[in-house]
């Protein structure tokens, strides 16, 4: 009884994997015994925005809470490598684990990802696989004046015919491993059945909700395959007006 | 111990009875004394689809789309001005295309008789502006011995080609009474005056009806019916579609009671049910003209009950109140099937249903021998709204207002008449309507109108449309000879049309624009109604029947669908067993229209001719009959006003119809 008691005791015991929804992508033993679990919302990771969870049991059984923890995901591509841009890791309270993102630019057919973790003053490094969206959801491009910027559609989400929350990333690139969220962007947003050519009415265009996040509403009259048109502003000038975020469902 | 089934309408007066001003009754098939069935044709036999038959009443004017599912307007008012029941029970079509109007469902054979209403009135069975349609179902009763009667009839035509097959048998006796009829109806291609075939205008069809009637006593009777309706493979040459099926099932079960001496003496209380199953198809066109191929189903479900009561206060006053209650819903879909992508799967009526509950009181009395009046009022309680999750997520991308609306809607109606001397009558009525908006009115989402060429999308925030509705006029009865002259008016306020959305892009591949319902404001219309009958001597009838009508909008434009002055001239020699007629149809042109606004265009002019022999045998009580009839005897190239894209209607056409009775 004694036992017991002591091993369900303090507020910090992780949570147990069968209570949780999300998957188990990887485990792995950070240098100094803290055990690091990483849990993603659908069994395999895709390009584009993909929520991370990452669980650190220290060697007590107890989660890891207020570490500083770093994402650094990072592409092999033989003649050089690269970032992504990411949602710094942020812990949560009830779920006792923390929960970023990484916005994956290309699969893992175009090189070797890797997932680099730091905790604190350790760093670990998981090889993840990622694979290709089927429909064209992240979007990198380049303005005239030659800035570089990631536009992701956020994942995962579950469509519906009529009124949805439809969610963005947008992160400029100023070096292949610096990816800055970008919080005073304007978009417009006009949706499109390609196969029809028509458009629906009463959509809201997405507007900055911070950490690099735009959040609007658009409404899907009917399934099938959907295409954002988004046209992109930043103090005035265009940064684009070609991009296109493709949903079927 | 005689079931009786009320034939005319309960009169008053000693003297002739109130004009049939605002209720036309035709009797299809009824019922004489001793059980034995006398069949009436009005130039429509049981061969002739029912819509036929309801072109012959004044004031009704068919929308056709094609060579079937014709759908009947009564002085240019249809769809949701007008209600249409089947036995007092309500029943909506399916079809967001309007392609299967309720009289597609029944036949004459199903029919004892039709009864078409002008306006609110004791027999009205909902709130409505222009009246609307009831088709009575016949029933076997039971009677004073065993009897067995039935038909068996025939009908060939030689433009489609089609034909028709008919079998109806009753049987009863004391206690009980069991009555079916079935019919197969099947057509081609017809061809329009000048021979020119018209491709995708052919159809096929059964329907099946059984009823029982038990006498449960000396004064209660209990019936059951049931009637079953399914057409197959209907072309509909004047939209882009035609229909793979177009399936009814009506049920109903019936408690009356009559007792004709007591002042309580009828009541009857019904319950029923009926669904409708429809898939419209454009597999059958031409693959090229289809953008993309489309599955669009629908169907409509409705539950409901009434209970009627006529009460005999004293001589002079007759008492009627009517408790109904239904419950519609309507489902239309629609699946595209693009050449490269994934199907598109939207609603197009998402799950939309009306609750109603009415009760209607009326009262005709006979204020002297001379003048008789009849007055009511009606009070509904309307519930609409979408009833599946999926339905509302459809409209929450259009409206964010609630989907559910419910309120009072009520009308009332005065109608009178007086009595000159031994020959004229005077009559003139007045009445307070009004109606709610119809579910594709209220939730349809982006539903094709092949007139104007626009996607229609609903408006959950409509107001009811009203109307003041005025009538006068008078019938002079003669020896040898009668007319009746009648002058209408119905005033409208928040009148239901469409206004163009330019904000919106068309759905439809080809649309013109997208147009939103609402109310347009005070709508007019105005017209007359003309009917003489001249018989010189006995055997020889001639009539004519002549109606107009006028209207217009709140912006002053021509109201859409309204026929010009039309007319009908019918001498009829009866001789022998032999029956001769030679009928002449004229409708003249039509200029008011308004082009620009409904996408209506002018109609030409055209005069029609028809006759038809026919020969009647009858020994003991078997009826054989034999009729030989050619229709647009000249086989002129003829549209009528309301025709869909001016598609031209049959040019010449003989029939040949042979029916045997026992």
């Amino acid at each position: 009884m004694v036992i017991f008691i002591a091993a369900c005791g303090p507020e910090n015991s992780p949570t147990p994997e069968s209570s949780r929804p999300q998957y188990k992508m990887a485990s792995a033993l950070f240098p100094n015994d803290v055990q690091l679990n990483v849990y993603a919302d659908t069994n395999v990771l895709f390009t584009g925005y993909n929520p991370l969870y990452f669980e650190f049991i220290d060697d007590f059984g107890e989660t890891v809470s207020d570490a500083t923890v770093k994402l650094l995901p990072e592409m092999d591509m033989g003649m050089h490598q690269h970032g992504c841009p990411v949602d710094l890791p942020v812990y949560q309270e009830t779920e006792k684990w923390y929960k970023g993102a990484a916005v994956f630019t290309m699969p893992s057919t175009a090189g070797a990802w890797q997932l680099k973790l730091v905790l604190n003053e350790d760093t670990l490094s998981l090889p993840i696989t990622v694979k290709e969206f089927p429909t064209a959801i992240v979007q990198t491009f380049m303005t005239v004046a030659g800035e570089r910027y990631v536009l992701s559609l956020i994942r995962p989400q579950q469509w519906k015919v009529g009124l949805n929350t439809v969610s963005f990333t947008l992160h400029q690139m100023n070096s292949p491993f610096q990816f800055i969220p970008v919080n005073d962007a304007e978009m417009e947003m006009d949706p499109e059945m390609p196969s029809m050519g028509h458009g629906s009415p009463n959509n809201v265009p997405p507007v900055s909700v911070g950490n690099g996040h735009y959040q609007g509403q658009v409404n899907f009259t009917m399934t099938g395959d959907w295409r954002l048109h988004l046209t992109i502003q930043r103090d005035g000038e265009v940064l684009s007006d070609e991009v296109a975020i493709d949903i079927v469902f | 111990m005689v079931g009786s089934v009320a034939l005319a309408q309960d009169s008053v007066s000693t003297l002739l009875p109130m004009p049939e001003v605002h209720l036309q009754t035709i009797t299809i098939q009824s019922y004489k004394r001793h059980g034995l069935i006398e069949e009436y044709k009005r130039d429509a036999s049981l061969q002739q689809p029912v819509e036929k038959m309801l072109s012959q009443i004044k004031g009704v004017h068919l929308i056709r789309r094609g060579n079937f599912a014709w759908e009947p307007t009564i002085r240019g008012l249809n769809g949701g001005q007008i209600n249409t029941t089947i036995d007092g029970m309500f029943i909506f079509g399916a079809c967001t295309d309007k392609m299967d109007p309720v009289s597609s469902y029944v036949e004459p054979a199903n029919l004892h008789q039709v009864q078409v209403a002008y306006g609110p009135n004791a027999q009205e069975a909902g709130s409505g502006i222009g009246g609307g349609f009831n088709f009575q179902l016949l029933k076997a009763r039971p009677d004073s011995g065993f009897y067995t009667h039935g038909t068996l009839a025939l009908g060939l035509e030689s433009n489609a080609p089609a034909m028709q097959t008919i079998a109806t048998l009753q049987m009863g006796d004391k206690r009980w009474a069991v009555g079916a009829n079935a019919v197969f109806r099947k057509g081609g291609n017809y061809s329009m005056g000048g021979g020119k075939e018209v491709d995708f205008s052919q159809y096929s069809k059964w329907n099946a009806g059984i009823n029982t009637t038990y006498q449960l006593s000396k004064h209660h009777q209990l019936t059951a019916a049931y009637l079953q309706d399914e057409g197959y493979n209907i072309g509909y040459p004047a939209l882009t579609m035609d229909v793979a099926f177009a399936k009814a099932k009506i049920a109903s079960l019936t408690h009356t009671y009559i007792c004709g001496h007591r002042s309580l003496y009828r009541w009857e209380n019904k319950v029923y049910y009926n669904f409708i199953d429809h898939a419209m198809d454009d597999t059958k066109r031409p693959q090229h003209l289809v953008p993309m191929h489309m599955d669009m189903p629908g169907k409509s479900r409705t539950i409901g009950a009434y209970s009627k009561a006529a009460l005999r206060l004293n001589d002079h006053s007759v008492f009627n109140v009517q408790l109904n209650a239904y419950q519609n819903r309507l489902h239309a879909e629609m699946t595209m099937y693009p050449d490269v992508g994934a199907p598109m799967f939207m609603l197009t009526i998402p799950d939309a249903e009306r609750n109603s509950l009415g009760l209607q009181v009326s009262n005709k009395y006979g204020l002297t021998r001379f003048w008789d009046i009849e007055a009511g009022f009606r009070l509904d309680y309307i519930i609409s709204r979408v009833y599946t999750q999926l339905g509302e997520e459809t409209l929450s991308g259009m409206t964010a207002v609630n989907l559910r609306q419910q309120r009072f809607l009520g009308s009332a109606f005065l109608q009178s008449s007086w009595q000159l001397g031994n020959t004229w009558q005077l009559f003139a009525g007045l009445a307070k309507a009004a109606r709610e908006a119809t579910l594709q009115e209220r939730f349809g989402f982006y539903l094709y109108n092949r007139m104007d060429g626009f996607d229609y999308l609903g408006n959950v925030e409509l107001d009811p449309e009203r109307s003041w509705n005025f009538n006068v006029g008078m019938q002079m009865n003669k020896q040898h000879w009668d007319f009746q002259l009648t002058g209408f008016a119905y005033l409208f306020q928040d009148y239901i049309s469409g206004i163009q959305r330019p904000d919106y892009s068309v759905m439809t591949i080809g649309a013109k624009g997208v147009k939103q319902y609402i109310n347009l404001g005070n709508a007019q219309l105005f017209g007359l109604e003309f009917e003489a009958n001249y018989s010189p001597f006995e055997g020889l009838l001639m009539s004519t029947t002549q109606t107009y009508a006028y209207g217009v909008d709140a912006d002053g434009d021509a109201l859409p669908l309204i026929s010009p002055l039309c007319g009908l001239y019918k001498a009829a020699y009866t001789f022998h067993g032999f029956h001769l007629g030679f009928d002449i149809r004229h409708q003249s042109v039509q200029n008011h229209v308004a082009t620009e606004k409904y996408g209506e265009l002018p109609s030409e002019a055209f005069v029609l001719l028809h006759a038809h022999i026919e020969k009647t045998w009858s020994w003991k009580q078997k009826v054989f009959d034999l009729n030989f009839r050619v229709e647009n005897i000249t086989d002129r190239k003829y549209y009528e006003h309301l025709d869909l894209m001016k598609l031209p209607r049959p040019g010449r056409n003989f029939l040949f119809q042979v029916s045997y009775s026992f």
